[in-house]
C-alpha cells in the first residue's frame, strides 16, 4: 500500500465505536507511514490527537493540528490538505498518511455539505500523494449519514489496512446527475430581487445591494464580506461568460445567508472546477470560481428551466462578544493605514 | 464615488484627468463636477465642445446640476471654446498664458477626445495629452480630458491610462498618488480590471525598484483586478523589482492572500501590523 500512497490520493473511512476501536484502527496504519519514511499528518478531536500522540514514539514524523483550526469550510480543507502535504514532501517525507475526523457542524445543511466535499476530494485531489483517513464515531451517525459516509469514501479502514467499500458511488454518479435539493429558504420570500441586469453598472448596484442585505443580516463582518465577495465572483461570470440578463436573490436570515444567480447561459458543468487556485500569474486562471468556493459555504451550480443557476450558501455564526470592538477597531478614520503608510515609506526608503 | 448619483466637487478634481465615462449621463455628471470645483476655486474655466455633443449640452447638464451658467459665462469665468482655438498650433501654452493674463489664479480646461480626433491624428493627440501633462505640473493648470469607454480600447486605452496615470476617474474606480506612490480608491472587478491594469503597467514601467499602491480606499477588490495586479506589475517584479500593498481594507486584504497575491516574488502586502 505505501507504494499507492506515493501516487496519488488514497481516501478510506475508518468507522469506530470506542476510543480503542479508534486506536486499534488508526494506530497501525500511521506506523506503516512512518517506517515506509512517510509523514503522519493527525488532525482529530483533541482526546484522539492525544491518544495518537502518546502511542507514537516523540521524535516520530507527525504533525498534530487541532481539527478546528483546518475544518473551517469544505472547500478550505481540501486547500489545507494540500498545503500541508506538499510542504511535508518538500521537507522530504516519501509520502504522507492523513488520520482526522472531520468537524462538519451540527446543521443538517453542514452535513450535506460536508458529505459532497467527501466525494467530491476523490476527484479534486486525485493528483495529491496522500493516503487520508476519515474517522467517524457511528454512534453519533444516523443510519443516513452512515450511508453518506460510506457512498463517499473508496476504502474502509480495518485493523489489516484499507479494503474496498461496496457501497461506494462514483462521484460524478453520485452528485452529478440531479440537481440539488432545493433550499427551505427558497420557498419563502427573497430578501432581495433583482431581475434583469444587463449592463455594467447593474453589476456594480447589485453588489452594492447584496452587501447592504447581508451586512443587515450578518454581524460577523468577515462572513457577510466573505458572501458579497463570492456572490460578486457569480455574478460577474454570469455577466460576462453566461448571458444577461441576470437575475439575483438574496435570502438573509439571523442564521444563514442563501443566493441564487441566474443567467441565460447555456452554463458549464462546475462540480469538480474551481477547487485547485491555479496562478495569477498564468494567463487564464479560473480564480474566481475558486474565490467564492473558498468565501462560502456551500456552492452549486445546475441548469434550470430558467437558464443557468449558481446557488451559494453561507451559516451566520451568533453575534460573539467583544464583535463591537472590533467593529470600533475597523471603523478607525483611517482604518489603521497609518501605520501601513509609515511601514511602507521605511521599506520604499531602505531600497531606494 | 463620484458616479452619477451623486458627483462631490473636491480636490479630486484637481491635475491632468482622465474621465472615462461610459454613458452621457456619467460623463455629464463627471464634467459638472468638475467645472463647479473650478467655479468654487476663482479659476478661469475653458470648454471645447466637441461635434460628439449636442450644441449646448454642456450648459443644459450643468444646469441639471445646479452649476450658475449665466453668471459664470457673464463674469467670463467660463467659455466655450471652438476646437481649433482649444488646439492651436503654438500649443495649449497659448490658451493658458492668455488665460492668467486676464487675472485668474488657476485655469482648466476640458475637452472631449472623440472630437479632438476629428482635428488630430492619434499620435499628435497623444503628444499634445503629454504636454498637458507637463503644464499641470509646472503651472496652475487643470485639464479634464474626456474619453468614451466604449471607444477606448486596448492599445489606445493603455496609451491614454499612461498618461493620466493618477488621474483616473471611472465608473467606480479612480486614482491619486501620494508621496508614496500611487493611491487606488473605489472598486475593481472584471469591468474594470483592464483600466487597473493598465494604470499597473504604466507605473510600474521603470527600473526595477521599489515602489508602492495605497490600497487603504480600496473598497473592493474581485479575482480578475488582483489578476490585473499581478499581470500589470510582471514586468517590475520579473526585472527585481517590488510592489508593495500598503493598508489594504481587511476584505481587500484577505481576497488578495487567500488568491495568494502576498506568495507571487515581488509583491509584499503591507498592512496594519508588521
Amino acid at each position: 500500500m505505501s507504494q499507492e500512497t506515493r501516487q496519488g490520493y488514497r481516501h478510506a473511512a475508518l468507522l469506530f465505536d470506542s476510543d480503542e476501536d479508534f486506536l486499534a484502527q488508526a494506530l497501525p496504519f500511521l506506523q506503516a507511514g512512518l517506517s515506509a519514511g512517510e509523514a503522519g499528518l493527525v488532525v482529530c478531536q483533541e482526546a484522539h490527537n492525544d491518544l495518537l500522540a502518546r502511542a507514537l514514539p516523540d521524535d516520530a514524523h507527525v504533525l498534530v493540528l487541532p481539527r478546528d483550526a483546518v475544518y473551517t469550510r469544505a472547500a478550505h480543507v481540501g486547500v489545507t490538505y494540500e498545503r500541508l502535504v506538499h510542504r511535508l514532501l518538500a521537507e522530504g517525507a516519501r509520502g504522507t498518511r492523513l488520520v482526522s475526523e472531520p468537524a462538519y457542524g451540527s446543521e443538517p445543511q453542514a452535513w450535506e455539505t460536508w458529505a459532497d466535499f467527501e466525494s467530491v476530494s476523490n476527484v479534486t485531489l486525485s493528483a495529491l500523494r496522500l493516503s487520508s483517513v476519515c474517522g467517524y464515531d457511528v454512534r453519533r451517525l444516523s443510519a443516513s449519514m452512515l450511508h453518506d459516509v460510506q457512498r463517499a469514501h473508496p476504502h474502509l479502514l480495518t485493523e489489516d489496512g484499507p479494503v474496498p467499500s461496496g457501497a461506494y458511488v462514483a462521484p460524478a454518479d453520485l452528485l452529478g446527475t440531479s440537481p440539488p435539493r432545493p433550499d427551505p429558504l427558497e420557498a419563502t420570500p427573497p430578501s432581495l430581487d433583482l431581475e434583469g441586469i444587463t449592463d455594467r453598472a447593474g453589476v456594480a448596484r447589485a453588489r452594492g445591494e447584496v452587501r447592504a442585505v447581508v451586512a443587515a443580516a450578518c454581524p460577523d463582518t468577515v462572513v457577510g464580506e466573505e458572501f458579497t465577495g463570492a456572490v460578486a465572483e457569480v455574478v460577474t461570470n454570469a455577466f460576462h461568460y453566461g448571458g444577461p440578463p441576470v437575475h439575483v436573490r438574496v435570502w438573509a436570515t439571523s442564521s444563514r445567508l442563501l443566493c441564487t444567480v441566474t443567467d441565460q447561459g447555456s452554463g458549464a458543468d462546475l462540480l469538480f472546477a474551481g477547487y485547485s487556485r491555479g496562478d495569477l500569474d498564468a494567463e487564464r486562471s479560473g480564480a474566481g470560481l475558486w474565490l467564492a468556493r473558498q468565501t462560502c459555504d456551500r456552492l452549486d451550480a445546475y441548469r434550470t428551466p430558467g437558464g443557468f443557476t449558481v446557488r451559494l450558501s453561507s451559516a451566520v455564526p451568533p453575534a460573539a462578544p467583544g464583535a463591537e470592538g472590533a467593529r470600533a477597531r475597523a471603523g478607525a478614520p483611517d482604518g489603521g493605514a497609518r501605520g501601513a503608510r509609515l511601514r511602507a515609506a521605511e521599506l520604499l526608503g531602505r531600497v531606494d | 464615488m463620484w458616479g452619477v448619483d451623486g458627483a462631490t466637487t473636491g480636490p479630486e478634481w484637481d491635475g491632468h484627468l482622465m474621465l472615462l465615462h461610459e454613458s452621457a449621463a456619467e460623463r455629464q455628471a463627471g464634467v459638472a463636477a468638475w467645472v463647479q470645483r473650478g467655479l468654487d476655486l476663482g479659476e478661469k474655466v475653458l470648454y471645447a465642445e466637441g461635434p460628439d455633443e449636442q450644441e449646448g449640452s454642456l450648459i443644459t447638464a450643468l444646469e441639471a446640476h445646479e452649476v450658475d451658467v449665466p453668471t459664470a459665462l457673464r463674469d467670463g469665468r467660463l467659455t466655450l471654446v471652438p476646437l481649433a482655438e482649444f488646439y492651436p498650433a503654438e500649443g495649449q501654452r497659448l490658451v493658458v498664458d492668455r488665460a492668467l493674463a486676464e487675472g485668474f489664479p488657476a485655469v482648466r480646461m476640458s475637452v472631449g477626445v472623440l472630437g479632438a480626433l476629428t482635428i488630430l491624428s492619434p499620435r499628435h493627440h497623444l503628444s499634445v495629452e503629454q504636454r498637458l501633462e507637463e503644464l499641470v505640473r509646472s503651472l496652475p493648470v487643470s485639464v479634464l480630458c474626456q474619453y468614451a469607454r466604449s471607444s477606448t480600447r486596448g492599445p489606445a486605452l493603455r496609451d491614454a491610462i499612461g498618461v493620466h496615470v493618477p488621474g483616473i476617474r471611472e465608473t467606480c474606480f479612480r486614482t491619486g498618488e501620494s508621496e508614496l506612490g500611487l493611491v487606488l480608491q473605489g472598486e475593481v472587478d472584471a469591468c474594470n480590471a483592464e483600466v487597473l491594469e493598465a494604470a499597473v503597467t504604466a507605473f510600474t514601467d521603470v527600473p526595477p525598484r521599489v515602489l508602492s499602491l495605497d490600497l487603504a480606499e480600496l473598497t473592493f477588490i474581485d479575482a480578475a483586478a488582483c489578476r490585473a495586479l499581478a499581470q500589470g506589475s510582471r514586468g517590475l517584479r520579473a526585472s527585481g523589482g517590488r510592489l508593495l500593498l500598503v493598508a489594504p481594507p481587511p476584505q481587500v486584504e484577505r481576497t488578495l492572500c487567500l488568491l495568494g497575491l502576498d506568495d507571487l516574488p515581488g509583491f509584499q502586502v503591507v498592512g496594519e501590523s508588521p
